[in-house]
């Protein structure tokens, strides 16, 4: 049974909601179809197709080839209004205004798994849609365009703080794009104030450049939004979790989606690799990747159980195969007892896995020679222990981890022995780039819960790393000057 | 390549940065256990000017806890003033009129002799860059004539190729200074008109060539008084960190020259006070525990006498900076004024009153 995520979770989209999106525009120089080529030639991945102008016929049409160009470049496609349309073109979703069908109604139509978005101009707007079942807002204007031209009041930055904050107060919790005549100079404040992602329009189809113009500003947003980028994938959740321990595959499924991780770690003995991997058939319904199927959600098959190099570089292999990934967690222990990674037999087959192109992130001790061997052989991020492995300890490696941290080239993610969630706001606050946590989860009596304040943790210390911490004031001076000299 | 991260910083954004830091951004940096570069800008900016005496002592303490109460002791061995570049600031520039000497090997030997007796076991060989007459060839003689009396040998000359560094290693050099003069492109150009030297790009590259040729230890460092001190000192930093991140196997040490009268005679653009230098030497031990911070005798007696205790690891004493100076023809032109002139036994003492212990040999 496909499991139905609860529609209170922001998390459920927000590795999704791409933080740049594009708004087709009439009367442009591009007509509607070029413009979406030409965003989807650019890098964009999250395109609404907006004509105002056209008729049923001609937007029929239209929709359904954009929906083919989307479908070539792995783009989402979101139609403005025309809900009736929406099943019959195969769009991945539609986007109401003020004016249009209510989502309650949109979401009656067209089921579950259609991605419904709503315009609001008011907190009211917002809570409206976020009741009735939608999945992102899109808040504005920000300031005036010709693009709409039956224009709410504008919003401008106070606007969207005051706003942002409310919903933070109320627990509300769905991803807000921006939109409505923003420019670049906007980005910075708009994402500091809380937008998941902003929508431009007329910045873009007036760009004479749309793939520098797309990367500037996909850019500026992903700085902003303080993402965490590891080979050729971007994060907006710093915590990564483990599929292990848990009590059923349902609860498993549930603590995900609050823990809002975006990559999830599998043990390739836990997949049976003769099914085909994701579209496999559910068996004897313990199928682990049935309950992973989240547009958000990234799967990292690990080597968990292999004992050597050669061996783990076989699993590697299997896993890329049955799993459709190259990206892998490499763990090599010996020793089953401990679980301790064997640093030799791990570097020789980081090597080799990077060599066969593979994103290695390698489960280490808290050693910073082995980690820079380890960047010399090219791996993605190195992942050392905070303690030994399912101890919940915490950071009994702190200092190790800190000099790692200090030196290392490749972002690093604590993995193994984080107990609580204030050990992982510890290890992001320090400067981690991201925590890997599994056990703490997933033997929690409250799983659910449990993902919850994890994710709040990593977001907490890693909010207050960029903020730059206070730290203890300055010792006070001994009674000898060395300086007096100078005087 | 350090090339493409230098490229993403800008001359005059990094200054405005510098000196826009507050008394809050620096005891932000003081009390930090571990500092990044936004902490060293405030430490070297205007704004930590008050700080300076805990700067000092915590200097002082890190580098106590690090090297000890050890003084490492060098000093310099010319071995030619010939040189194909203008360099506005160097005595040796090729449009000053002095007499040029190349020592032979056997003048290199009556030398190393001096140098020896003097009781220095560390060497570092000096010359201009005239490819022709000194090139590696050249290098690897003198190496081949020096190695066999020295635990220690750098080299602090023209900026060569991987390979070239390669067969240098190979021959027991051990450390090569390489000093980048400013980050400043246009004043570089400026200040090296003429010669191989004028390419920034190279001399830019030099450390990424040394790293990938595994040498054991380079030296960075700039010119102070070509260009503003603050906004060099953070892209010597900047440098720095970016190696120890690559080439991590091997060590660093920071010099500080400042500009000193000379026979070309550049009046320095921008003039450093010893109290700023005090703040730079405490400002790079803050950053950076482990590197070696290196004073030359272009320092008056009673500021290296102090420095020592501030966070300096390594000295010279006694330094000729003509070829030759030591033995061979002691009368000949040097590249810079000496400012400490007394000699590797009076220093040696110095030291030790100040309960440190001179180390003359500290490698094998």
């Amino acid at each position: 049974m496909a499991y139905i995520p609860e529609r209170t979770g922001g998390s459920l989209l927000r590795g999704k909601i791409s933080g740049l999106n594009f708004i087709t525009k009439d009367d442009a120089p591009l007509n509607h179809l070029q413009q979406v080529e030409a965003a989807c030639r650019a890098g964009i991945r999250w395109i609404q197709l907006r004509m105002k102008l056209a008729d049923d016929m001609t937007f029929r049409e239209t929709a359904r080839a954009a929906r083919e160009i989307c479908e070539a470049w792995g783009c989402m496609l979101i139609l403005n209004d025309r809900v009736e349309l929406a099943a019959e073109v195969g769009a991945h979703g539609v986007h109401v205004g003020l004016q249009d069908m209510s989502v309650a109604a949109v979401r009656r139509l067209l089921g579950e798994e259609i991605i419904i978005g709503g315009t609001a101009n008011t907190v009211e707007d917002i809570r409206r849609h976020h009741e009735q079942g939608a999945d992102y807002i899109g808040l504005g204007p920000y300031r005036f365009t010709d693009t709409k031209k039956n224009l709410s009041p504008l919003l401008g930055l106070q606007g969207y703080r005051r706003i942002m904050t409310q919903l933070r107060e109320e627990g509300i919790e769905i991803p807000v794009v921006a939109i409505g005549g923003i420019e670049r100079g906007d980005i910075k404040a708009l994402i500091d104030a809380g937008v998941a992602g902003i929508a431009f329009s007329g910045l873009l189809v007036r760009a004479k450049d749309w793939e520098s113009t797309v990367r500037s500003l996909g850019q500026e947003i992903d700085d902003a939004r303080d993402m965490l980028t590891i080979g050729d994938k971007t994060f907006c959740s710093r915590l990564f979790t483990g599929t292990g321990k848990f009590g059923s595959s349902g609860v498993m499924e549930d603590a995900l989606l609050a823990s809002g991780s975006e990559l999830v770690t599998v043990a390739l003995r836990r997949v049976d690799v003769r099914k085909t991997g994701m579209t496999g058939p559910a068996g004897n319904g313990d199928d682990l990747l049935l309950h992973l199927r989240h547009p958000h959600m990234h799967l990292l098959p690990n080597t968990s159980g292999v004992r050597t190099a050669k061996e783990a570089v076989f699993a590697a292999e299997l896993a890329r195969e049955a799993l459709e990934t190259h990206w892998l967690k490499l763990e090599i222990h010996p020793d089953p007892r401990w679980l301790m990674p064997d640093p030799v037999e791990t570097l020789l087959a980081a090597e080799a896995l990077v060599k066969k192109g593979f994103v290695v992130l390698p489960y280490i001790h808290a050693d910073p020679v082995l980690c820079r061997r380890l960047e010399d052989v090219g791996v993605a991020a190195v992942m050392p222990l905070g303690s030994p492995i399912g101890s919940n300890k915490g950071l009994k490696t702190q200092d190790f981890l800190e000099i790692i941290i200090a030196q290392s080239r490749v972002p690093v993610v604590v993995d193994a022995g984080i107990g609580a969630p204030s050990d992982a706001a510890k290890a992001l606050e320090m400067g981690a780039d991201a925590v890997l946590v599994n056990t703490a989860i997933a033997a929690s009596p409250d799983a659910i819960r449990m993902a919850r304040a994890f994710r709040l943790a990593v977001e907490s210390g890693r909010m207050a790393y960029t903020a730059k911490l206070a730290l203890p004031s300055v010792e006070a001076v001994a009674s000898s000057p060395l300086t007096k000299f100078l005087e | 390549m350090f090339r493409a991260i230098f490229q993403q910083y800008e001359w005059a954004a990094v200054k405005q940065s510098i000196y826009d830091k507050t008394a809050a951004d620096v005891e932000r940096a003081l009390s930090r256990s571990h500092r990044d570069l936004e902490d060293f800008k405030a430490l070297i900016s205007p704004a930590a000017a008050p700080y300076l005496e805990t700067m000092a002592q915590i200097s002082h303490q890190l580098t106590i806890k690090r090297f000890g109460r050890i003084m490492q002791l060098y000093i310099p061995l010319y071995l030619s003033n010939e040189c194909q570049n203008i360099c506005t600031y160097c005595g040796f520039s090729y449009d000053n009129k002095i007499r040029r000497r190349t020592l032979s090997a056997g003048e290199l030997l009556t030398e190393v002799g001096a140098i020896r007796q003097m009781g220095y076991d560390h060497v570092l060989l000096v010359s201009g860059e005239a490819n022709q007459t000194v090139g590696t060839d050249y290098f690897v003689k003198a190496l081949q004539v020096v190695r066999p009396h020295f635990a220690h040998i750098a080299m602090e000359v023209q900026p060569l190729d991987q390979e070239d560094y390669e067969l240098l290693i190979g021959e027991g050099l051990h450390t090569v200074l390489v000093y980048q003069e400013t980050y400043h492109q246009e004043d570089y150009k400026l200040h090296h008109p003429k010669g191989k030297k004028s390419n920034f790009g190279y001399r830019l590259d030099t450390p990424d060539r040394l790293g990938q040729a595994g040498i054991y230890k380079m030296g960075l460092g700039v010119l102070i008084g070509l260009e503003d001190w603050r906004t060099d000192s953070f892209f010597t930093a900047l440098h720095l960190q970016y190696l120890e991140k690559t080439y991590w196997r091997t060590k660093y040490s920071i010099s500080f020259p400042r500009l000193r009268p000379h026979a070309g005679g550049l009046t320095p653009k921008v003039e450093m006070t010893d109290r700023e230098l005090i703040q730079l030497i405490c400002a790079y031990r803050l950053l950076d525990e482990e590197v070696e911070l290196s004073l030359s005798t272009r320092e008056s007696p009673v500021f290296r006498d102090h420095a020592i205790r501030l966070g300096i690891t390594s000295i010279s004493a006694g330094s000729r900076t003509n070829p030759g100076g030591y033995a061979v023809d002691p009368e000949s032109l040097e590249q810079f004024e000496i400012h400490d002139d007394r000699s590797p036994a009076l220093i040696a003492e110095m030291i030790r009153r100040q309960g440190y212990q001179p180390v003359w040999k500290d490698w094998q």
